[in-house]
């Protein structure tokens, strides 16, 4: 080795400190140079997206600069934007259908009065929520609110009586007590058979016995007081009516009034233009004072409406009521006597006709008679059911302790893709993790079943899971069930999302190390016992960002809903359009559902990029 | 830090250093945004130079050696390699590329390509050598790292110290005149660093310019002529090894040497 | 294994069925057998019981029924005198149709826009993400509706075109003319064509008929063949390079190998343009391109053509770093080191979801419902099913057809996983 000690002898003596970097290295110069313009490729990209952005912001930002927040119809608008501005239809937006109709839009026809029971759900989701997205920072009791979110939820948005709820709580702690006392006395086979059991006897045969019952209870000890009550409605509606129709009279002479004032004002001010001169600033003034005073008549002309409309609907209803209250007695007396007969009848049939429900059913080359019987019969059991369909609903009405009722029929807009994403998600979610498990398991025929289901389920398009539910779903329940279109979207949903979220939850038990199994099976934990305490609490964790982006993804195709019927967003801007004021607004629709659905998809999926970096972090 | 002690006899027949500059530095440095990661670096590396280059972690080592294939830009001062001066000029770079080799701390062999393809890869691309040839080159220095049983193997199916090793071989089939070495075994574990170590040292033996950023102090003191102790981002001592490792004259040094070999 | 002591041998209990490992997964298994097959027979029978109760059966003698409606968009002949069966077939092929163009466009636009969020250039990096979030963030049925809308909206009327001085005009050198009513294109015709051929299969495939032009066949056979010979060039290329280390330059011979022969060939059969010209209230002569499949082509091109971007993004940025720079200080040009390293490798990650969206896009390319584009749900499962009353043969037919499709594209995309796939330890 040579030695070189000599010469590569070195030591600093003092420290040279930190300086800036060059000029050409610094503050916006460089920043162009690096990300504009380096090299004459990204130079061209850069002038090319400039163009294409500035040509994208001319022809958009002008429509919506203008755009006419305050009119009653699109007409109105274009006259706004002509008379004021001077522009043509396509010159500025008529975002005054959003100031009409944004409720709509958000709640479809839900009663406006009870506007306050899905805003309500809405803030109770995220405080169910927040113990399982942040579930670091809060307390774990927290969780048990989690639990009773879907039950406190549904009897929010449905209303009725506060007992059902309660009702439906008590099916899983039946549930909960077969399965703790039959695993003691038959293992685990014995606590999923009693537990099951003991739930569906309880939801099918107890509960709607102990509802009724409930219902009967309170419609009996108040029925006098509702009776008066219903009395003296009719009694005082009729004059209130008219009342208020009076007053309906003389607002609408003033709209008229003014909207001849406003169209006096428009014809001048055109003529102004068409002369080649601006109106003058007091036209102009003067036209937007009497736009909104015309706005304000409307509003309230439409709340009179309204609420004259309600005193009619509780007439209708009084008269339903009272007729219903009459009419109770003869119906419990006739209901044992009808069943008597359907019995009767039913014996007289031949062994194996006793569950036909229609004489479609009967074999060719049955005797008329038999037929005939059998027509008897079927009409005997129908009048049956109605009786019981009739005295019961007739309690309900009278006897409902809680919320106003709403029919699913009303339900609609983003409260209707809320629901059903996100009832689709959490009910999925117990099918999706037995699927996956399934899916894993060790078990040939077990996990063929979960593949196929899977499979078919992924395989076909979600619209014609939705016809099915809308045409073919009451094929295949028992004869004489049915459910209401939301309910069964709400079943299909479930069934498609769980085929996705299963594949979730797959990807999240196979991130999990092996060792965490091993671990688990060597602490001596049986199957049920390693899932439930070791192994999926982590899966599901690793899972969260997945369920997230699903439930993304089925969010936006709840707009599908439409195409068979209910009114979703996009079905309600089609029928917003089919009004007459409002009919050609197109853009104004489609950028405010637009806008809410961006925003609230872009920040979801934001908060489940944030969840997987988070994830991805505490597992290094 | 390992500390291996390098127990073979080493052959120092070949190591001469000649008067030729293999590498000159001059007045360097470098921002990364408003961070200066170097400063005023100055540094002349002679043909047949064995340098080991250590110091905290950020304190710029990588960064300097990976200014010098240009893998990093320099904003200010030059540095010349082989008589090309490193600009933005495509040829130099690409000429400099050619001529220097580079050893990465994660190996970064091409995961889709055989042990052979992975070596044989540039000099088919790049210096134009018929396959057959290319193929008998590689074997060549697979055989020299002794794992010429794994050429039609992939990356992922080596062990770490392989495929460093084989990381090594697939460089020196350019025939390049100067290695760098960028922390070749941080991430080996101990049995397998020295496998890799052997094969430099073997490297070293045959004169080959080297420049290595490691925390190998027995391959320091076995091997290299110089070593230099770099922090925030300036050079702050250097010297031969024995006197480097036996008498620091820095604070700083004293700190580094006693914080890595006193466990 | 050796047993120091002889355990007692016992015979079978019935608890071992659930305490024994070895019976235990066979009880389970039976069990749930028996559940899921007693849960189907419930369905079935609660379905007979329904059907026979509307006085309804269980068949697919429909499809041989005549259809009485027209479908405006089709690939093969067809009329209200055809039988439900064919307008199904009308519907598959539409269906396959914008599904297939879908799958082309939206991959166009997603490597496009993948890479360009990639660029250094902070504007087109922005704008690459602009699009991705947009498309990506609110849901396809509504850019179906939009797209639609502003073609069918803010484009004049074929009318617009007449008259001396019309309000609009056509574009691409009077070539193209986009209305209200679709988009009219060239159309190419052939002076001295070959005529067609017509196909026509017997039995239960009778109603499969269809017609093909020849010059079609010639013109694909011809582009075959020369690709086989390119593909040739190159392997020679290969070779001279293996041999010598050069390469030799062969795009030029490519291009022309491929070009070549198909110009002399459109030249002999007498190719130009047919031009779309006006006539009365509307266009003739052209291809009509109709705004439902324009609409439904675009939306599910752009929506998809988002995630595909960020599939590539992904993907690209899957390969890591480190990689490039080996690449890179081995001496291989960007170009090269993107070619021969980075894309093998991204590849591998991007194929994959980028099968299963287009997947996707097939599935999405029901909603065409929305904007009346006949797809097979609309012709089999929308207004066969209307007119017959035969919903559930028909939206069985339907979910099958969707069924095999996507079976067919994973068992493809399983086994290019299975070849390509990283050999590791």
């Amino acid at each position: 080795m040579t030695d070189n000690a000599q010469t590569v002898r070195y030591v600093r003596e003092t420290m040279i400190p930190p300086s800036e970097p060059p000029l050409t290295e610094q503050g916006a110069v460089k920043w162009m140079r690096e990300n504009l313009f380096s090299g004459w490729k990204n130079s061209l990209l850069s002038i090319l997206s400039i163009y294409v952005l500035a040509k994208l912001l001319i022809s958009m930002v002008p429509w919506f600069w203008n755009s006419v927040w305050t009119a009653g119809s699109l007409n109105e608008c274009r006259e706004t934007l002509a008379v004021l501005d001077g522009l043509n239809t396509h010159g500025g937006a008529c975002f005054a259908v959003i100031s009409d109709r944004w409720l709509q839009l958000l709640f479809g026809f839900y009663p406006a009065e009870s506007y306050w029971r899905p805003i309500l759900v809405f803030v109770l989701m995220f405080v169910a929520l927040a113990p399982i997205l942040f579930s670091a920072r809060l307390p774990k009791q927290m969780l048990w609110f989690s639990i009773l979110f879907p039950f406190i939820g549904t009897w929010l948005l449905w209303g009725g009586s506060f007992w059902l709820p309660v009702l439906v709580i008590i099916g899983f702690v039946v549930g909960a007590i077969g399965f703790a006392v039959g695993g003691r006395v038959a293992g685990t086979f014995g606590a999923l058979t009693l537990g099951v059991l003991g739930a569906a006897l309880w939801w099918m045969v107890a509960m709607p016995a102990a509802n009724n019952a409930l219902h009967k209870a309170v419609a009996l000890s108040r029925i006098d007081a509702t009776k008066a009550e219903l009395v003296e409605a009719l009694a005082t509606n009729p004059e209130q009516i008219k009342a208020i129709e009076a007053e309906q009279a003389t607002l609408q002479e003033q709209i008229n009034a003014m909207t001849a004032e406003k169209d006096a004002l428009v014809v001048e001010m055109l003529a102004a233009r068409e002369a080649g001169s601006e109106p003058s600033s007091e036209q102009k003034a003067a036209f937007e004072a009497i736009m909104d005073e015309l706005m304000v008549a409307r509003r309230q002309n439409t709340a009179l409406g309204f609420s004259a409309f309600k005193l009619q609907q509780q007439v209708s209803d009084a008269n339903g009521l009272l007729a219903n209250i009459q009419a109770l007695p003869q119906w419990e007396a006739d209901l044992p006597k009808a069943i008597a007969t359907a019995a009767e009848l039913d014996a007289a049939l031949p062994a194996g006709m006793h569950n036909l429900v229609s004489v479609n059913q009967v074999p060719a080359g049955t005797p008329a008679e038999v037929v005939d019987t059998l027509r008897a019969y079927l009409d005997a059991d129908t009048a049956v059911l109605n009786l019981q369909a009739n005295i019961e609903t007739a309690y309900e009405r009278l006897g409902v302790l809680g919320l106003t009722p709403v029919t699913s029929r009303d339900f609609g807009g983003f409260m209707l893709a809320m629901i059903i994403g996100v009832a689709g998600i959490v009910l999925s979610l117990p099918l999706g993790i037995l699927l996956a498990l399934a899916r894993q398991a060790n078990l040939p025929i077990v996990k063929g079943f979960a593949v196929a289901f899977i499979e078919i389920i992924r395989g076909v398009p979600l619209i014609v899971w939705l016809f099915t539910a809308s045409l073919l779903l009451n094929y295949f329940l028992p004869p004489r069930t049915s459910f209401d279109l939301v309910l069964r979207v709400v079943i299909m949903v479930t069934l498609f999302a769980a085929a996705y979220i299963a594949e979730v939850i797959r990807g999240g038990l196979a991130a999990l190390p092996k060792g965490q199994f091993e671990a688990a099976d060597s602490l001596g934990l049986d199957y049920w016992k390693s899932m439930r305490l070791i192994v999926l609490p982590q899966a599901l964790k690793i899972s969260i960002p997945g369920i997230v982006n699903t439930f993304i993804g089925l969010f936006k195709d709840t707009t599908l809903v439409g195409i068979i019927g209910l009114l979703d967003p996009l079905n309600l801007s089609n029928s917003i359009r089919a009004a007459a004021e409002w009919n050609g607004v197109y853009w104004e629709l489609f950028v405010f559902i637009g806008l809410l659905f961006f925003v609230s998809c872009f920040s979801m999926g934001r908060y489940s990029l944030w969840l997987e970096k988070k994830l991805q972090r505490g597992h290094r | 830090m390992s500390e291996l002690a390098i127990e073979r006899q080493i052959d120092r027949s070949h190591m001469t250093i000649s008067d030729e500059v293999a590498i000159q530095i001059n007045n360097m440095n470098k921002w990364y945004g408003q961070f200066h990661v170097l400063r005023d670096i100055n540094l002349t590396v002679q043909r047949g130079e064995r340098i080991v280059i250590c110091g905290p972690s950020g304190s710029g080592k990588s960064t300097l050696i990976r200014c010098i294939n240009r893998l990093e830009e320099h904003q200010s001062g030059d540095i010349i390699v082989d008589g090309t001066e490193l600009t933005s000029d495509l040829k130099n770079i690409d000429k400099i590329r050619s001529e220097v080799g580079m050893c990465f701390q994660h190996f970064n062999l091409f995961p889709h390509l055989t042990i052979l393809e992975n070596c044989t890869l540039a000099p088919i691309w790049v210096r134009k050598v018929p396959r057959k040839e290319a193929e008998d080159i590689a074997m060549h220095y697979l055989e020299k790292v002794k794992i010429p049983d794994q050429a039609h193997k992939y990356p992922g199916m080596l062990s770490g110290g392989q495929q460093q090793r084989v990381a090594i071989a697939r460089s020196l089939c350019m025939k390049p005149r100067i290695m760098l070495f960028d922390e070749p075994t941080s991430a080996l574990d101990p049995e397998m660093i020295k496998e890799v170590l052997d094969t430099m040292i073997e490297l070293a033996e045959e004169g080959m310019t080297m420049l290595c950023v490691t925390h190998e102090m027995g391959f320091a003191q076995a091997v290299a002529n110089r070593v230099i102790f770099m922090d925030q981002g300036q050079i702050i001592e250097q010297n031969e090894p024995h006197a480097f490792f036996n008498d620091p004259q820095s604070d700083r040094t004293k700190l580094f040497l006693s914080q890595i070999l006193g466990h | 294994m050796t047993t120091l002591t002889d355990t007692p041998k016992q015979g079978f209990r019935l608890s071992q069925l659930i305490y024994d490992t070895r019976y235990r997964s066979i009880t389970i298994q039976v069990i749930a057998t028996v559940l899921i097959v007693a849960a189907l027979w419930w369905l079935a029978r609660n379905t007979v019981a329904n059907l026979t109760a509307l006085g309804k059966d269980f068949t697919l003698e429909f499809l041989g029924n005549r259809s009485g409606y027209d479908i405006n968009q089709r690939l093969i002949a067809y009329d209200s005198n055809a039988t439900h069966g064919r307008a199904a077939l009308v519907g598959i092929l539409n269906t396959l149709l914008v599904a297939g163009l879908g799958c082309v466009l939206a991959t166009i636009l997603g490597v496009i826009f993948g890479v360009l969020r990639l660029s250094k250039n902070w504007i087109v990096s922005r704008l690459a993400a602009v699009y991705v979030e947009g498309f990506r963030n609110v849901p396809l049925l509504l850019w179906i509706i939009a797209i639609f809308a502003i073609m069918t909206e803010s484009t004049p009327a074929p009318k617009d075109f007449r008259g001396e001085s019309p309000a609009a005009s056509m574009v691409l050198a009077d070539n193209m003319a986009i209305t209200n009513r679709g988009t009219y294109i060239p159309e190419p015709l052939f002076a001295n064509g070959l005529g067609d051929v017509e196909i026509k299969p017997g039995g239960i495939f009778a109603d499969l008929y269809f017609n093909v032009s020849i010059d079609l066949i010639v013109i694909m056979l011809t582009l075959v063949a020369s690709l086989l010979v390119v593909k040739l060039v190159n392997t020679r290329a290969a070779d001279i390079q293996n041999a010598t280390g050069n390469r030799p330059t062969t795009w030029w011979v490519n291009l022309l190998i491929i070009f070549a022969p198909i110009a002399a060939l459109l030249w002999g059969l007498g190719f130009y343009l047919g031009k779309p010209e006006l006539s009365g209230f509307n266009f003739a002569g052209g291809t009509h391109l109709r705004n439902s499949l324009l609409a439904l082509w675009l939306a599910l091109s752009l929506y998809t053509g988002a995630f595909i971007a960020e599939i590539v993004r992904g993907g690209i940025n899957a390969v890591s770093k480190g990689q490039t720079e080996a690449a890179f200080a081995l001496g291989l040009r960007p170009n090269r080191t993107m070619r021969l390293v980075i894309l093998p490798q991204a590849l591998r990650v991007i194929i994959p979801p980028l099968i299963s969206q287009f997947l996707n896009l097939t599935k999405n390319s029901s909603l065409a419902i929305a904007i009346g584009y006949m797809d097979v749900r609309s012709t089999l499962g929308g207004i066969t099913v209307n007119q017959t009353g035969r919903e559930l043969e028909g939206i069985l037919l339907v979910g099958l057809f969707y069924l095999l499709l996507s079976l067919a594209i994973s068992s493809g995309m399983n086994w290019f996983n299975d070849r390509v796939k990283l050999k590791e330890r």
